[in-house]
């Protein structure tokens, strides 16, 4: 009952991740789009199961969170660093994102029936919020090179073959490893995003 | 007491008590390195699953341990690779300690060297595929050292590197619906084109090799030589295991010609750019292109349907010439780094990004032992006659020009470009505008590491029998369980 709430969920979340500016308004939508996930995947496997995938994905959130606070504390201590993001909000450029993000949708809707035929064990809606993701995700990752950017890109296409991944592998170690690359991937963006301003090892 | 415990769990805990204590410097590097050889010796001279008499106690190494419903097992078959891991580790944490690698070297190259035994140990195979993504984000503190601004590289190393394992996950899935199903064309040739691209991406190959010359120019030489090492080394073992599981796929001869092609487009790429190139970082990015291409190579040669399996050993043979030419030609680029920044920091300020041609003209005049050693690796890599790496790679150019005149001369044309990207060097750092005197300013132990490689480089060079028929022979492991 909620799997296509859910797959309207991810979706509209990862083209807000694609079309925002603001770093606080990406990591809600991130960890917003993990509820979504959390439904999609808890149609193959059990509640518990299923639960490591929200909180692995939010802890990665939190994570990203923490670390981006830190570096606008400093960016207000001190000038020496570049601005995170780019604040400007250019219309133009949020316009141009969402017909990218349009057109990825529209063939993701038409070759899903295709990929349905390929995975019998999986859910339609699961298929459409699996490409989904992974559609948005590469194009965000072909639009920017930004680490922080970068790894929420990476986090979305992990997150669309995650869900893709549960309808035919049920494994408790397998499970264990995706989640260790989720908040691997958490921390490492909140390295890169800081490492430049971390005091050097002596 | 199992062997998982002792190749992984246990070099993982003493990580991460080196991490604690990471900035005792000297302390880390001797305890790091006596735990790296220790290992070696222990995958020398420990036999697993049999009883050991110690001190009037008796005990056996199991060779299996089980992990949330599946399991790690490191048996008898697997111990000349465990020596291979630990024994190239302690190689690669001895010179560290002259590189003046970053402090978090020894306690992450050890948690990375767990981890490549975990993806070689667990069951089912196809996991591992998850174990080296882990092994990536634990690198990435290795290629960008805190207090430097990052570079462009280190995140696309990030993005390819985990965009590819879910393909070869996937791919596991999907194969096994073609082994109960062999006759269905459409489900062979799905898999196979993912699974191509999963390795596509995670070995680098053509396009997606471009973060490979870019760490070489943006991060710590030394370690990006350890990483460009260890990690296609591990990754194509890991294909060899789609090799050894799947039999329809060693019958494929599409598989062996995607080999044979990605092969020569990496070996003709990386040379004929690393000939043009203006940058000794990056050349050595390049070069691992080409022992990238040449690994592929190696593997095609060795067990290409008509072939007898012989030449498979090649794979294994190019290893320790890989390792001691890219050891040699970082060390260089460190002492080169140090003597023109004129400093003796002792940490991770060393970045390749000074060394354009224009930088080191006329360095061999004050580096003249790194630059002897710059040279002998590089064209040791670029298989120049009595150097250590050109035995092996005789074998690997007569059997690709012996199937293939094309390919044969294609590969040719990319040694050639690295033989020449080696002149360059040498001219560059000969010829100075200044006649300026000769003088060496390496330090002792500098030269001592250097010296050493260099003439390992020859001496090995000049008695392959030495080295190559040992190594050649952990191919037979590998042939053994082909039914």
């Amino acid at each position: 009952m909620l799997a296509l709430p859910s797959v309207v969920l991810v979706a509209v979340t990862a083209a807000g991740i694609l079309i925002s500016h603001a770093w606080r308004w990406i990591i809600s939508l991130l960890m917003i789009q993990y509820a979504g996930i959390f439904i999609l995947v808890g149609i193959s496997w059990p509640f518990q199961m299923a639960l490591t995938k929200l909180i692995a994905g939010l802890m990665a959130g939190v994570i990203l969170f923490i670390a981006l606070s830190s570096l606008e504390a400093k960016d207000q201590d001190q000038t020496r660093h570049p601005p995170l993001l780019n604040s400007q909000t250019e219309l133009s450029g949020r316009l141009f994102r969402l017909f990218a993000a349009s057109l990825v949708g529209l063939v993701i809707v038409s070759g899903s029936r295709v990929i349905v035929q390929w995975l019998p064990g999986l859910s339609s809606e699961q298929i459409l919020g699996s490409t989904i993701l992974i559609g948005l995700g590469l194009l965000h990752l072909g639009l920017t090179s930004e680490p922080f950017r970068v790894v929420v890109g990476l986090l979305t296409v992990i997150a669309g073959f995650e869900i893709a991944y549960a309808g035919i592998e049920v494994s408790a170690l397998v499970q264990g490893l995706l989640a260790v690359v989720t908040l691997g991937l958490g921390l490492v963006g909140a390295y890169l995003v800081l490492a430049p301003t971390m005091e050097r090892i002596e | 007491m199992s062997t998982a415990i002792l190749w992984i769990i246990f070099p993982g805990i003493v990580s991460g008590v080196l991490l604690i204590f990471y900035k005792r410097k000297n302390i880390v590097f001797i305890i790091g390195t006596f735990v790296a050889i220790l290992l070696a010796i222990l995958a020398w001279r420990i036999p697993i699953g049999e009883s050991i008499n110690f001190a009037s106690i008796s005990f056996s190494i199991q060779d299996s341990l089980s992990i949330l419903g599946r399991r790690l097992v490191l048996d008898n078959n697997d111990r000349s690779a465990l020596l291979l891991i630990y024994l190239g580790l302690a190689f690669w944490f001895t010179g560290a300690w002259v590189a003046r690698t970053s402090l978090l070297f020894v306690p992450l190259g050890l948690a990375i060297a767990g981890l490549l035994t975990a993806a070689l140990a667990v069951e089912p195979f196809l996991y591992a595929a998850l174990i080296i993504e882990i092994v990536v984000l634990v690198s990435i503190p290795l290629l960008s050292s805190p207090g430097f601004q990052r570079g462009r590289g280190v995140v696309r190393y990030l993005t390819f590197q985990t965009l590819g394992f879910p393909f070869v996950l996937f791919t596991g899935w999907l194969l096994t619906g073609v082994d109960t199903n062999t006759a269905d064309m459409s489900l062979i040739f799905f898999s196979f084109v993912l699974l191509g691209l999963g390795f596509w991406l995670l070995l680098g190959v053509f396009p997606f090799h471009t973060w490979i010359p870019m760490i070489s120019e943006e991060s710590h030489p030394y370690s990006v030589a350890y990483l460009l090492y260890e990690l296609p080394v591990a990754i194509s073992l890991f294909g060899l295991g789609f090799l050894e599981r799947y039999a329809w796929m060693r019958d494929a001869t599409g598989l062996f010609s995607i080999l044979e092609i990605a092969g020569v487009i990496m070996i003709v790429l990386g040379g004929v750019i690393a000939a043009f190139q203006r940058h000794l970082g990056r050349m050595l990015g390049y070069a691992v292109m080409v022992e990238i291409g040449l690994s592929l190579l190696a593997v095609w040669a060795g067990l290409y349907p008509a072939g007898s399996g012989e030449l498979f050993g090649a794979f294994y043979a190019i290893l320790l010439p890989r390792a001691l030419s890219l050891g040699v030609w970082a060390l260089s680029l460190v002492v080169m780094i140090r003597i023109l920044n004129r400093t003796n920091e002792t940490q991770d300020a060393v970045t390749s990004q000074g060394l354009l041609f224009r930088d080191v003209k006329g360095l061999a005049r004050q580096a003249p032992i790194a630059s002897i050693g710059l040279l002998l690796a590089q064209f040791s890599l670029a298989g120049f006659p009595i150097l250590i790496g050109f035995p092996v790679r005789l074998a690997i150019w007569q059997e690709v020009a012996q199937n293939s005149v094309i390919s044969g001369g294609l590969v040719l044309l990319g040694y050639a470009g690295l033989i020449m990207g080696g002149l360059r060097t040498m001219a560059v750092l000969v010829m100075g505008e200044n006649e300026s005197p000769w003088e060496i300013r390496e330090t002792r132990s500098e030269i001592l590491f250097l010296l050493a490689g260099s003439i390992a480089i020859i001496a090995i060079g000049m008695f392959p029998q030495w080295f190559t028929p040992a190594l050649a022979r952990m191919s037979e492991s590998f042939i053994q369980s082909i039914p």
